[in-house]
């Protein structure tokens, strides 16, 4: 702040500050003053440093008595003109050597110049610089937390991997960030020091529920009792999903007693119309209000499964759920692709694919199930061309190599399979169905031996990962037949059985010799099934 | 307008002492008497010290740029480690989906608060903004062209902030940040 000249009364500016126009006003005058006079202002600025050189500590200025500067004191009496003086002590006349209307006499201004600095200024510096220091350090320990979340999420919604539409890599960097909260944890011996925020626990929900499904959400809030949460300005955008899941939980637990007898029954004995009319009955009752009326309509599905129906009539149960809920894909749309499979309405199979791909460009299944409809239909350069894609979004992913080698294996170009193979199981982690398509291309090269290894690494990787299926469980079996590992082949055989299928007509049929692997593993459906 | 002007201030008083104390400290660095040793005013003097005006150009850009600038340093790192903490990650007292405490909510909350406090009071008062203004661009100004166009951005800058600062309005825009942050 300037100096407030009080004896300028004309501009009506009280004990407020000056007027910023009277201020620039006089220090044009000065500046004209100054001009007028020549004075070049490195003489000027030599003068204020002499002047600073031969500052005065401040105390000495309060202190009248002892002036031992050199400077006159004078008495009220000795200066005629009130407005002499200096309007800091009062006593001596005012130094216009400075300038024209300047205030204070030379010593004040002397003792102003050397006007000392507070210590608790200087501790309140040297705090700053420690908290500032401090900050650092935290803010490099938050920022290796909350990089994976921005690679997720970007900024403000803008950015990042979730509008990309990359969910699974979005999911995989928010489980990072909780990771890095954790290594730091462990290395600070701390519980809890850091952590992802309650904020990003809500925005991986939020992806959570795109990737997979809002009951995935719902599972995860189910854990979580205290109702008074959904008042947080971050977490009440999950009280729907909550509220979705315990329409669910109503749903299955009216819906479980009308099934559940039917479980074990023989499809013929399944009474589908009675169910089909039960489960109608839901959606007009008392309690109606409680339940979802679309999952109703996906019971209607099951019940379909149960009497065994057939794929027409679970599709019409799936296209109803379709209609009462259209938003709801994650629950219709992977099972519509099945059902036009099992139906062989390829181009019907591919819009679905095409509605889950542009939600989730990392739906490795939904990539595979576009990729085999394009075979079925003999269109393998489509066919590699939605394997590219996959690639593209899923760079490094062991499904990327299992499906292109899948798909040259179909198209005949066996090397080029084998080597994809090759590549994918030694650029990635490998995984259950890049060994299975690696056993079925070594068996089309009549490497029986080397089929059987790789289909036992299929057989391991699948237990492990818990992604057994029965395509894999009829492969092991084709190789272990071939390969005279009785065992494994009775057991596999077994297994199949005991979940109510029976050995895969392909399989029986190139163990009996009646058909080839080559015809079996080579254009068509190219699978065991 | 002075009172908005104090509570300003005293709403970011941790920032407000320290420049007063860096604008202390560049009076001492630069030549400037200074009237009044008293950092904690509650008037219009609140986060400034009463100094006389420097007479050449240098000296009045780097008293006006100094104090801020060494405010903006200090304050910069509190102010991303907290927004970072509480704002873009949402860290809060309690972690939600455990039920389980962490302390380190209020480290990112002190630093957050310091750092808004310490980003609110980087500008000069109005009139040594308009004095370097004057002397850059002022009718009776004999200052080089290039100087006029390499202080020009920083110059208006200060122009700028200090009308803001002197108005309260870099307080509305921090809680307007604060705001954003949380709902964005």
């Amino acid at each position: 702040m300037a100096f407030i000249d009080k004896k300028n009364d004309e501009f009506g500016t009280g004990d407020d500050i000056d007027p910023v126009d009277e201020i620039l006003k006089r220090i044009n005058e000065n500046q004209i003053e100054m001009h007028e006079a020549a004075e070049p202002a490195a003489q000027e600025t030599a003068a204020e440093e002499t002047a600073q050189a031969n500052e005065v500590p401040a105390d000495a200025v309060n202190d009248e008595e002892q002036d031992d500067t050199g400077y006159e004191d004078e008495d009220e009496e000795e200066i005629a003109d009130e407005s002499e003086r200096c309007a800091r002590c009062g006593k001596r006349r005012r130094d216009t050597s400075v300038a024209e209307d300047y205030e204070f006499c030379a010593k004040c201004r002397q003792g102003m110049l050397a006007a000392p600095l507070k210590w608790q200024g200087f501790v309140a510096a040297v705090c700053a610089i420690i908290i500032a220091g401090a900050a650092v350090v935290f803010w490099a320990f938050t920022a290796v937390i909350a990089l994976p979340v921005f690679e997720a999420g970007g900024f403000f919604g803008a950015g990042g991997l979730v509008a990309e539409k990359r969910l699974d890599d979005a999911l995989g960097s928010y489980y990072q960030a909780q990771t890095e909260a954790d290594t730091l944890n462990t290395q600070f011996k701390m519980k809890n020091l850091f952590t992802p925020g309650t904020k990003t626990f809500v925005k991986e929900m939020k992806v959570t529920a795109l990737a997979s499904g809002p009951l995935s959400v719902g599972q995860t809030l189910s854990t979580i009792k205290n109702e008074k949460i959904y008042k947080n300005i971050w977490f009440k955008e999950l009280k729907p999903y909550n509220e979705m899941f315990a329409k669910f939980n109503a749903t299955q637990a009216v819906v479980g007693p009308i099934v559940q007898a039917y479980q074990e029954t023989e499809p013929a004995d399944v009474p589908y119309d009675d169910l089909v009319a039960q489960l109608e009955a839901l959606k007009t009752g008392p309690d109606a209000a409680k339940y979802e009326l679309y999952f109703i309509e996906y019971y209607k599905t099951y019940a379909a499964v149960l009497a065994n129906k057939g794929a027409e009539t679970e599709l019409m149960h799936m296209l109803a759920v379709k209609e009462l809920a259209p938003q709801e894909k994650w629950l219709y749309n992977l099972y519509l692709a099945d059902c036009y499979k099992r139906l062989e309405r390829y181009d019907d199979m591919i819009a679905v694919c095409d509605d889950i791909i542009a939600d989730n460009t990392n739906s490795v299944q939904a990539y595979s199930l576009k990729a085999r409809a394009y075979c079925t239909k003999d269109d393998y350069d489509k066919a590699l061309a939605v394997s590219a894609e996959m690639a593209k979004y899923n760079p490094a992913n062991a499904a990327g190599y299992a499906l292109n080698a899948e798909i040259y294996r179909r198209k005949g170009d066996v090397e080029t399979a084998a080597a994809v193979c090759a590549e994918g199981l030694a650029g990635s982690d490998g995984s259950t169905e890049l060994f299975r398509q690696q056993a079925i291309v070594l068996l089309l090269k009549d490497d029986i031996k080397g089929a059987y290894d790789a289909v036992n690494s299929a057989y391991n990787s699948a237990y492990y990962n818990q992604d057994t299926t029965i395509e894999l469980i009829n492969t092991v079996a084709l190789c272990a037949s071939l390969a005279g590992e009785t065992e494994m082949f009775t057991e596999t055989v077994n297994f199949i059985e005991q979940n109510g299928f029976k050995l895969a007509d392909n399989v029986a049929q190139i163990i009996a010799g009646t058909k080839t692997a080559r015809e079996v593993f080579i254009g068509g459906k190219g699978d065991v099934l | 307008m002075s009172m908005i002007y104090i509570i300003g201030k005293v709403l970011t008083l941790p920032g407000a002492y320290l420049k007063t104390f860096w604008e202390h400290f560049a009076c001492r660095l630069l030549g400037l008497p200074v009237e009044t040793t008293n950092y904690i005013t509650y008037d219009e003097r609140l986060g400034h010290v009463e100094h006389e005006f420097p007479k050449t150009l240098p000296r009045t850009f780097l008293f006006c740029w100094l104090p801020g600038l060494v405010n903006r340093l200090l304050g910069v790192p509190m102010l991303f480690a907290g927004a970072l903490g509480i704002l873009y990650l949402g860290v809060e007292p309690v972690i939600r989906e455990s039920g389980e405490k962490t302390w380190i909510f209020y480290v990112y909350l002190v630093l957050l608060y310091l750092g808004i406090s310490f980003m609110c009071n980087i500008f000069p008062l109005v009139e040594d903004a308009m004095l370097l203004w004057d002397k850059l661009y002022g009718a009776n100004s004999k200052v080089n062209i290039v100087w006029k166009i390499l202080l020009f951005i920083p110059a208006a800058c200060m122009v700028l902030g200090s009308y803001l600062e002197q108005y309260s309005v870099n307080i509305l825009l921090a809680a307007a940040f604060v705001v954003a942050g949380l709902l964005l």
